[in-house]
């Protein structure tokens, strides 16, 4: 019973901590361009981009393969929050804007 | 015949904008609709050929950028129709075909269709976009190929730096310029078809305009650096039959290589090009191979400037070109249609717009062209042995739509009053001023595809 008690606390506390250390990253979108060129991220790790421009963007993430997964449309003002669960090297670009990129390293 | 023809224009053309505005809102001349931008976005002034950094990068990525959305195919029409009024009255009947005219053009104050065009404009692979027009010429009263630039393009890295890099096949020299200083883009973006105009301009400066086509390729390194180069052939006669050109005039033999090398760089909002351009091309005068030929070069440079901290709703633009050309005239010397075995013909152009929220946008501009003395070649309506001309262009546009709130997003407009004037015209400077110009035009572009 004693052992359960452990167990279950130590579970608890490995949950609190993982959720305590997941972190989310500002990144603002202003004169079409992303306020970082490079962020890097743990996994389990999340990233707010936020549209502060008057025009709507988008929000592509492709991965070292080059697959690309579309978040859609991102009117002004507008909030995408993406959580990036597995190692690796990201592209960050907006599908309208073409020279807004970033990279987005998760270790 | 003519009237017919004019009836049928004109009812197609009313046809097409009823049945567009029949549909509600949502359409979007075609580029607009497939990024899910407002003209705005892309047009200094929310209309026109004039662009913003934006609108460069859409093209120069090979106008394939999308909101992702699905969309309809990209088709759009364009027309602009306008009122004429010259100084001096000009000859009467001058063209077959004045749409709103009695028999040919009257001797002034004269309301035209001055073009009609139907151009898919858009992606047509996610890697592959262009646009290609159709225009029915109101004026001339012909159907022809105009502006035409599909292009594929790709991105890479070279030396630890980024790049842009594509293929272009267009139909002019200057086509797949990114600026508005150079000849097929620059301001004024319309003009009158029935007002007089210098005989002499140089052949790069849109002389072999839907006459020629041409593949290249072209770079922009690290944002900073501009590399194209496009070789252009000569439409053949039957060609030019099957686009209707029928009044061709020059042909051009054997390959015209023309390049352009550009550096540009935004200095805390203040955007700057300086560039180089050029080609060389082989000339049958008027189309007659007897004489055999004779061969322009032209080389010119050109300038851009923009203030880009305030794109939507202050933007000042500038834009300035200078070019000179050598014409070996080995042909013409021969027919004795020249005076000399070459001859040279520089122009300068430089223009300055405002545009006030992308409504208001007042531009003036200042031209000259001269060059050498030769009675017969030039052919001037003066009877001038000189080419030299210049005078200034004062424009004031008003286009109420393009903007993210406008009323409707499928179509736009643009209404300007344009005054051309003169003080030297053709090699002389007496009467140069009969020949100013004011030129009221409205141009209308919609998408019937939403």
């Amino acid at each position: 019973m004693r052992n359960i008690f452990i167990l279950a606390g130590a579970f608890l506390a490995v949950t609190v901590s993982s959720a305590a250390f997941a972190a989310d990253t500002e990144i603002t979108q202003a004169d079409q361009t992303f306020s970082q060129e490079a962020v890097t991220l743990k996994a389990g790790d999340s990233i707010n981009f936020t549209n502060k421009d008057s025009v709507t963007h988008n929000i592509k993430v492709l991965n070292a393969s080059g697959d690309a997964e579309d978040k859609g449309l991102q009117k002004p003002g507008e909030v995408i929050h993406e959580k990036f669960d597995k190692a690796g090297e990201f592209k960050i670009r907006c599908a309208i804007h073409p020279k807004m990129k970033m990279t987005v390293t998760v270790q | 015949m003519n009237n017919s023809k004019t009836f049928f224009a004109t009812a197609a053309l009313a046809g097409m904008f009823i049945v567009s505005s029949s549909q509600t809102a949502q359409a979007l001349p075609s580029f607009a609709m497939q990024t899910g931008q407002p003209c705005q976005a892309c047009h200094v002034g929310a209309f026109g050929p004039q662009l913003k950094p934006f609108g460069r990068d859409f093209k120069l990525y090979g106008y394939v950028n999308s909101d992702e959305k699905p969309h309809q195919l990209p088709i759009a029409a364009m027309f602009y129709t306008s009122l004429t009024h010259t100084k001096q009255d000009q000859a009467a009947g001058q063209n077959p075909m004045a749409l709103f005219g009695d028999a040919g053009n009257r001797e002034n104050n004269n309301l035209e269709l001055d073009q009609a065009s139907i151009y898919y404009a858009g992606r047509i692979t996610p890697t592959v976009g262009g646009f290609m027009q159709i225009t029915y010429d109101g004026v001339g009263n012909q159907f022809n190929l105009d502006n035409t630039d599909i292009r594929h393009s790709f991105e890479g890295s070279a030396f630890g730096k980024d790049y842009v890099a594509g293929f272009t096949f267009n139909n002019s020299p200057t086509m797949a310029d990114l600026w508005n200083s150079t000849p097929i883009w620059g301001f004024p973006y319309n003009g009158s078809s029935v007002a007089p105009g210098p005989v002499a301009s140089t052949l790069i400066d849109a002389g072999q305009q839907s006459k020629v086509v041409g593949v290249g390729g072209y770079m922009m390194y690290n944002d900073w650096v501009y590399l194209e180069g496009d070789v252009y052939k000569g439409l053949g006669a039957k060609v030019m039959q099957l686009v209707e050109r029928p009044n061709m005039g020059d042909t051009y033999p054997g390959a015209i290589p023309y390049a352009k090398i550009a550096i540009q760089h935004d200095i805390k909002h203040n955007y700057f090009e300086l560039g180089a351009y050029g080609l060389s091309s082989g000339v049958y005068p008027g189309g007659d191979l007897s004489h055999g030929r004779n061969k322009y070069t032209d080389l010119a440079l050109d300038a851009n400037y923009q203030y880009t901290g305030d794109l939507e709703h202050n933007m000042i633009s500038a834009h300035s070109t200078l070019i000179h050309e050598h014409q070996n005239l080995d042909a013409s010397f021969a027919a004795g249609n020249s005076s000399n075995p070459s001859d040279n013909l520089n122009t300068f152009r430089a223009d300055v717009s405002y545009s006030r929220n992308d409504t208001w946008i007042p531009t003036v501009q200042v031209f000259q062209t001269w060059g050498s003395q030769d009675a017969l070649h030039w052919g001037t309506s003066t009877g001038s042995a000189s080419p030299n001309s210049r005078g200034y262009v004062a424009e004031l546009a008003y286009v109420p739509l393009g903007k993210p709130d406008s009323f409707i997003n499928w179509g736009n407009a643009r209404l300007a009053l344009q005054y051309t004037g003169y003080t030297e015209f053709d090699g002389t400077h007496t009467g140069a001023a009969n020949n100013n110009t004011i030129y009221l035009n409205l141009w209308i572009a919609f998408t019937p595809f939403r």
